[in-house]
Protein backbone atom coordinates (compact mmCIF):
# COMPACT_ATOMS: atom_id res chain seq x y z
CA UNK A 1 0.00 0.00 0.00
CA UNK A 2 0.85 3.72 -1.09
CA UNK A 3 2.82 5.35 2.35
CA UNK A 4 1.66 8.84 1.59
CA UNK A 5 -2.60 7.10 0.19
CA UNK A 6 -1.99 5.51 4.01
CA UNK A 7 -0.83 8.54 5.51
CA UNK A 8 -3.53 10.46 4.10
CA UNK A 9 -6.36 7.85 5.30
CA UNK A 10 -5.22 7.90 9.28
CA UNK A 11 -5.00 11.96 8.89
CA UNK A 12 -8.61 12.13 7.60
CA UNK A 13 -10.17 10.86 10.73
CA UNK A 14 -8.79 13.64 12.67
CA UNK A 15 -8.24 16.53 10.42
CA UNK A 16 -9.73 18.05 7.42
CA UNK A 17 -7.98 17.33 3.70
CA UNK A 18 -7.87 19.73 1.32
CA UNK A 19 -10.06 19.13 -1.69
CA UNK A 20 -7.21 17.74 -3.53
CA UNK A 21 -6.33 15.20 -1.02
CA UNK A 22 -9.87 14.53 -0.11
CA UNK A 23 -10.21 13.36 -4.18
CA UNK A 24 -7.04 11.44 -4.23
CA UNK A 25 -8.21 9.60 -1.02
CA UNK A 26 -11.44 8.67 -2.42
CA UNK A 27 -10.22 7.64 -6.02
CA UNK A 28 -7.91 5.52 -3.99
CA UNK A 29 -10.33 4.04 -1.82
CA UNK A 30 -12.31 2.99 -4.74
CA UNK A 31 -9.56 1.70 -6.55
CA UNK A 32 -7.42 -0.87 -3.63
CA UNK A 33 -9.18 -3.56 -1.66
CA UNK A 34 -6.45 -3.18 0.56
CA UNK A 35 -6.86 0.45 1.68
CA UNK A 36 -11.02 0.22 1.92
CA UNK A 37 -10.07 -2.63 4.69
CA UNK A 38 -7.47 -0.49 6.00
CA UNK A 39 -9.88 2.10 6.49
CA UNK A 40 -12.57 -0.64 8.51
CA UNK A 41 -10.54 -1.93 10.51
CA UNK A 42 -9.35 1.83 11.55
CA UNK A 43 -13.62 2.64 12.19
CA UNK A 44 -13.65 0.03 14.33
CA UNK A 45 -10.56 0.32 15.93
CA UNK A 46 -11.66 4.01 17.14
CA UNK A 47 -15.12 3.08 17.70
CA UNK A 48 -13.88 0.48 20.30
CA UNK A 49 -11.92 2.93 21.77
CA UNK A 50 -14.35 5.27 22.05
CA UNK A 51 -16.92 2.32 23.86
CA UNK A 52 -13.67 1.60 26.31
CA UNK A 53 -14.69 4.76 28.05
CA UNK A 54 -15.14 4.18 31.99
CA UNK A 55 -16.95 7.68 32.88
CA UNK A 56 -16.66 7.34 37.04
CA UNK A 57 -14.56 6.68 40.40
CA UNK A 58 -15.92 5.07 43.13
CA UNK A 59 -19.49 6.61 44.86
CA UNK A 60 -19.32 9.40 47.12
CA UNK A 61 -16.68 10.33 45.23
CA UNK A 62 -17.68 14.10 45.56
CA UNK A 63 -18.04 13.73 49.08
CA UNK A 64 -14.57 11.88 49.30
CA UNK A 65 -12.49 15.48 47.22
CA UNK A 66 -14.48 17.73 49.64
CA UNK A 67 -13.73 15.81 53.04
CA UNK A 68 -9.90 15.73 51.05
CA UNK A 69 -10.28 19.35 50.76
CA UNK A 70 -11.35 20.39 54.31
CA UNK A 71 -8.38 18.30 55.68
CA UNK A 72 -5.82 20.00 53.33
CA UNK A 73 -7.14 23.57 54.41
CA UNK A 74 -6.85 22.38 57.72
CA UNK A 75 -3.01 21.43 57.60
CA UNK A 76 -2.72 25.20 55.20
CA UNK A 77 -3.96 26.54 57.98
CA UNK A 78 -1.55 25.36 60.78
CA UNK A 79 1.25 25.48 58.26
CA UNK A 80 0.23 29.53 57.02
CA UNK A 81 0.62 30.14 61.27
CA UNK A 82 3.91 28.69 61.82
CA UNK A 83 5.16 30.79 58.41
CA UNK A 84 3.43 33.67 59.80
CA UNK A 85 5.85 32.78 63.21
CA UNK A 86 8.75 32.50 61.81
CA UNK A 87 8.40 35.61 59.26
CA UNK A 88 7.42 37.75 62.60
CA UNK A 89 10.54 36.19 64.73
CA UNK A 90 12.91 36.65 62.24
CA UNK A 91 13.64 40.33 62.45
CA UNK A 92 13.60 39.96 66.23
CA UNK A 93 15.73 37.16 66.27
CA UNK A 94 18.48 38.82 63.92
CA UNK A 95 18.54 42.40 65.71
CA UNK A 96 18.86 40.50 69.21
CA UNK A 97 21.73 38.56 67.76
CA UNK A 98 22.78 41.93 66.74
CA UNK A 99 22.94 43.40 69.34
CA UNK A 100 24.40 40.40 71.17
CA UNK A 101 27.45 40.79 69.02
CA UNK A 102 27.72 44.53 69.85
CA UNK A 103 27.98 44.12 73.87
CA UNK A 104 30.25 41.40 73.47
CA UNK A 105 32.71 42.96 71.58
CA UNK A 106 32.43 46.44 74.24
CA UNK A 107 32.85 44.06 76.88
CA UNK A 108 35.94 42.02 75.19
CA UNK A 109 37.15 45.56 74.28
CA UNK A 110 37.07 47.26 77.81
CA UNK A 111 37.83 44.12 79.79
CA UNK A 112 41.11 43.63 77.91
CA UNK A 113 40.21 39.56 78.01
CA UNK A 114 39.66 37.68 74.69
CA UNK A 115 38.06 35.12 76.93
CA UNK A 116 33.68 33.89 77.50
CA UNK A 117 34.50 35.64 80.64
CA UNK A 118 35.56 38.71 79.12
CA UNK A 119 32.63 38.68 76.29
CA UNK A 120 30.19 38.18 79.51
CA UNK A 121 31.00 41.26 81.09
CA UNK A 122 32.58 39.10 84.42
CA UNK A 123 35.89 40.59 85.50
CA UNK A 124 38.93 38.55 85.98
CA UNK A 125 39.21 36.70 89.36
CA UNK A 126 42.86 36.51 91.12
CA UNK A 127 43.69 34.17 93.80
CA UNK A 128 44.11 36.95 95.94
CA UNK A 129 40.42 38.35 95.21
CA UNK A 130 39.27 34.88 96.24
CA UNK A 131 42.02 33.82 99.36
CA UNK A 132 40.89 34.84 102.49
CA UNK A 133 43.98 35.65 104.80
CA UNK A 134 41.79 35.14 108.09
CA UNK A 135 40.94 32.00 106.87
CA UNK A 136 44.05 30.56 106.71
CA UNK A 137 45.31 32.09 110.34
CA UNK A 138 41.98 29.49 111.36
CA UNK A 139 43.81 26.61 109.37
CA UNK A 140 47.11 27.08 110.79
CA UNK A 141 45.84 26.54 114.07
CA UNK B 1 -24.27 27.88 34.83
CA UNK B 2 -21.30 28.92 33.00
CA UNK B 3 -17.92 28.48 33.88
CA UNK B 4 -17.73 32.54 34.42
CA UNK B 5 -20.40 32.23 37.36
CA UNK B 6 -18.91 29.11 38.45
CA UNK B 7 -16.26 30.80 39.24
CA UNK B 8 -17.73 33.70 40.69
CA UNK B 9 -19.56 31.45 43.14
CA UNK B 10 -16.19 29.29 44.21
CA UNK B 11 -14.69 32.75 44.97
CA UNK B 12 -17.29 33.55 47.11
CA UNK B 13 -17.01 30.17 48.91
CA UNK B 14 -20.04 28.21 47.82
CA UNK B 15 -18.85 24.93 48.49
CA UNK B 16 -22.20 23.91 47.10
CA UNK B 17 -21.31 25.12 43.50
CA UNK B 18 -17.85 23.15 43.97
CA UNK B 19 -19.68 19.86 44.73
CA UNK B 20 -21.82 20.37 41.79
CA UNK B 21 -19.02 20.83 39.74
CA UNK B 22 -17.20 17.43 41.11
CA UNK B 23 -20.13 15.56 39.91
CA UNK B 24 -20.53 17.70 36.40
CA UNK B 25 -16.90 16.72 35.62
CA UNK B 26 -15.73 13.59 36.96
CA UNK B 27 -16.60 11.74 34.09
CA UNK B 28 -14.06 13.39 32.08
CA UNK B 29 -11.53 13.70 34.57
CA UNK B 30 -12.48 9.49 35.49
CA UNK B 31 -12.08 8.51 31.74
CA UNK B 32 -8.93 10.38 31.48
CA UNK B 33 -6.86 9.34 34.25
CA UNK B 34 -8.36 5.72 33.51
CA UNK B 35 -7.70 6.05 30.37
CA UNK B 36 -4.08 6.40 31.04
CA UNK B 37 -3.04 4.64 33.74
CA UNK B 38 -6.28 1.65 34.28
CA UNK B 39 -8.65 1.18 36.81
CA UNK B 40 -6.85 0.83 39.90
CA UNK B 41 -6.70 2.71 43.25
CA UNK B 42 -4.14 5.36 42.34
CA UNK B 43 -6.55 6.85 39.78
CA UNK B 44 -8.97 7.39 42.13
CA UNK B 45 -6.53 9.26 44.24
CA UNK B 46 -5.25 11.26 41.33
CA UNK B 47 -8.71 12.41 40.61
CA UNK B 48 -9.16 13.81 43.78
CA UNK B 49 -6.19 15.44 43.53
CA UNK B 50 -7.31 17.15 40.27
CA UNK B 51 -10.22 18.30 41.89
CA UNK B 52 -8.19 19.79 45.33
CA UNK B 53 -5.42 21.37 42.67
CA UNK B 54 -8.27 23.40 40.85
CA UNK B 55 -10.04 24.02 44.70
CA UNK B 56 -6.85 25.66 45.43
CA UNK B 57 -6.11 27.51 42.51
CA UNK B 58 -9.74 29.25 42.09
CA UNK B 59 -8.62 32.14 42.80
CA UNK B 60 -5.45 32.29 40.44
CA UNK B 61 -7.40 30.67 37.55
CA UNK B 62 -8.14 33.28 34.64
CA UNK B 63 -10.46 31.43 32.88
CA UNK B 64 -8.35 31.36 29.29
CA UNK B 65 -9.69 27.95 28.99
CA UNK B 66 -13.00 25.77 29.85
CA UNK B 67 -12.68 24.51 33.40
CA UNK B 68 -13.24 20.96 31.73
CA UNK B 69 -9.93 21.90 29.87
CA UNK B 70 -8.36 22.94 32.66
CA UNK B 71 -9.23 19.76 34.93
CA UNK B 72 -8.34 17.33 31.88
CA UNK B 73 -4.49 19.24 31.26
CA UNK B 74 -4.01 18.85 35.75
CA UNK B 75 -5.45 15.06 35.11
CA UNK B 76 -3.19 14.38 32.11
CA UNK B 77 0.19 15.92 33.47
CA UNK B 78 -0.17 13.96 37.12
CA UNK B 79 -1.16 10.96 35.69
CA UNK B 80 1.72 11.38 33.47
CA UNK B 81 4.05 11.91 36.52
CA UNK B 82 2.23 8.33 37.97
CA UNK B 83 3.16 6.59 34.77
CA UNK B 84 6.93 8.13 35.39
CA UNK B 85 7.00 7.13 39.24
CA UNK B 86 5.71 3.66 38.06
CA UNK B 87 8.05 2.86 35.44
CA UNK B 88 10.85 4.37 38.17
CA UNK B 89 9.31 1.91 40.72
CA UNK B 90 9.40 -1.07 38.29
CA UNK B 91 13.18 -0.29 37.08
CA UNK B 92 13.69 -0.25 40.82
CA UNK B 93 12.34 -3.61 41.84
CA UNK B 94 11.64 -5.58 38.33
CA UNK B 95 7.69 -5.30 38.95
CA UNK B 96 5.55 -4.81 35.84
CA UNK B 97 4.20 -1.11 35.42
CA UNK B 98 0.88 -1.82 34.75
CA UNK B 99 -0.59 -2.20 38.50
CA UNK B 100 -4.34 -2.18 37.65
CA UNK B 101 -7.26 -4.35 39.20
CA UNK B 102 -10.81 -4.35 38.41
CA UNK B 103 -12.65 -2.55 41.19
CA UNK B 104 -16.27 -4.30 41.29
CA UNK B 105 -18.96 -2.81 39.04
CA UNK B 106 -22.33 -4.16 40.16
CA UNK B 107 -23.68 -3.18 36.58
CA UNK B 108 -20.88 -5.33 34.65
CA UNK B 109 -21.67 -7.28 31.21
CA UNK B 110 -19.07 -9.71 31.01
CA UNK B 111 -18.50 -9.34 27.26
CA UNK B 112 -18.51 -5.47 26.81
CA UNK B 113 -15.87 -5.88 29.80
CA UNK B 114 -13.90 -8.30 28.30
CA UNK B 115 -13.51 -6.05 25.40
CA UNK B 116 -13.04 -2.97 27.10
CA UNK B 117 -10.31 -4.36 29.51
CA UNK B 118 -8.21 -5.59 26.19
CA UNK B 119 -8.51 -2.18 24.52
CA UNK B 120 -7.57 -0.44 28.01
CA UNK B 121 -4.79 -2.88 28.61
CA UNK B 122 -3.89 -1.97 24.66
CA UNK B 123 -4.08 1.85 25.09
CA UNK B 124 -1.80 1.37 28.04
CA UNK B 125 0.88 -0.47 26.35
CA UNK B 126 1.90 2.33 24.33
CA UNK B 127 4.15 4.94 25.57
CA UNK B 128 2.73 7.78 27.26
CA UNK B 129 2.76 10.50 24.51
CA UNK B 130 0.95 8.37 22.38
CA UNK B 131 -1.27 7.35 24.61
CA UNK B 132 -2.11 10.63 25.89
CA UNK B 133 -3.37 12.02 22.42
CA UNK B 134 -5.54 8.76 22.18
CA UNK B 135 -7.26 9.32 25.63
CA UNK B 136 -7.68 12.95 24.61
CA UNK B 137 -8.54 12.36 20.99
CA UNK B 138 -10.78 9.60 21.19
CA UNK B 139 -11.91 9.08 24.65
CA UNK B 140 -12.24 12.57 26.10
CA UNK B 141 -13.45 13.42 22.59
CA UNK B 142 -11.78 16.90 22.21
CA UNK B 143 -10.53 18.21 18.59
CA UNK B 144 -7.20 17.63 17.14
CA UNK B 145 -6.55 21.63 17.80
CA UNK B 146 -7.87 21.67 21.42
CA UNK B 147 -5.72 18.39 22.54
CA UNK B 148 -2.88 20.04 20.94
CA UNK B 149 -3.37 23.11 23.23
CA UNK B 150 -3.78 20.77 26.35
CA UNK B 151 -0.54 18.99 25.48
CA UNK B 152 1.08 22.10 24.60
CA UNK B 153 2.74 20.82 21.26
CA UNK B 154 1.74 21.61 17.17
CA UNK B 155 -1.04 20.21 15.86
CA UNK B 156 1.02 18.43 13.29
CA UNK B 157 3.01 16.52 16.30
CA UNK B 158 -0.64 15.37 17.67
CA UNK B 159 -1.50 13.84 14.05
CA UNK B 160 1.58 12.32 13.51
CA UNK B 161 1.49 10.61 17.35
CA UNK B 162 -2.48 9.36 16.10
CA UNK B 163 -1.63 7.82 13.27
CA UNK B 164 1.43 5.76 15.31
CA UNK B 165 -0.77 5.36 17.82
CA UNK B 166 -4.00 3.91 15.99
CA UNK B 167 -0.89 1.34 13.75
CA UNK B 168 0.55 0.40 16.92
CA UNK B 169 -3.17 -0.43 18.62
CA UNK B 170 -3.88 -2.18 15.14
CA UNK B 171 -0.59 -4.69 15.59
CA UNK B 172 -1.63 -5.18 18.97
CA UNK B 173 -5.64 -5.71 18.73
CA UNK B 174 -4.94 -7.42 15.83
CA UNK B 175 -6.46 -10.98 16.88
CA UNK B 176 -9.75 -8.86 18.09
CA UNK B 177 -10.13 -6.78 15.02
CA UNK B 178 -10.10 -9.70 12.66
CA UNK B 179 -12.47 -11.84 14.32
CA UNK B 180 -14.29 -8.70 14.49
CA UNK B 181 -14.14 -8.25 10.52
CA UNK B 182 -14.03 -12.26 9.84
Amino acid sequence: MDKKLRDLLYCSFDSDLNPEEKKMLEQALSQTKELRQEKEIITSLRDDIKRSKTTSFQPYFADRVMENIRSSIQIDESEQFFESLFVFFRPIAITAAILIIIIAGYNITTTGHFSIEGALGIPEVTVNDVYDPTLALVTEE
Amino acid sequence: MDDAQILTELRNGNDAVFRDLINRYEGLVSATIIGMIGKCSEAEDIGQEVFVRFYKARHNFRGDSAIGTYLTRIAINLSLNEIKRRSRRSQLFFHSDDETFDVEDKNSNTDTDENREVIQHAIRELAPKFRSVIVLRLIDGYSTEETAKILRVPIGTVLSRLARAQKKLKEILSPMLELNHG
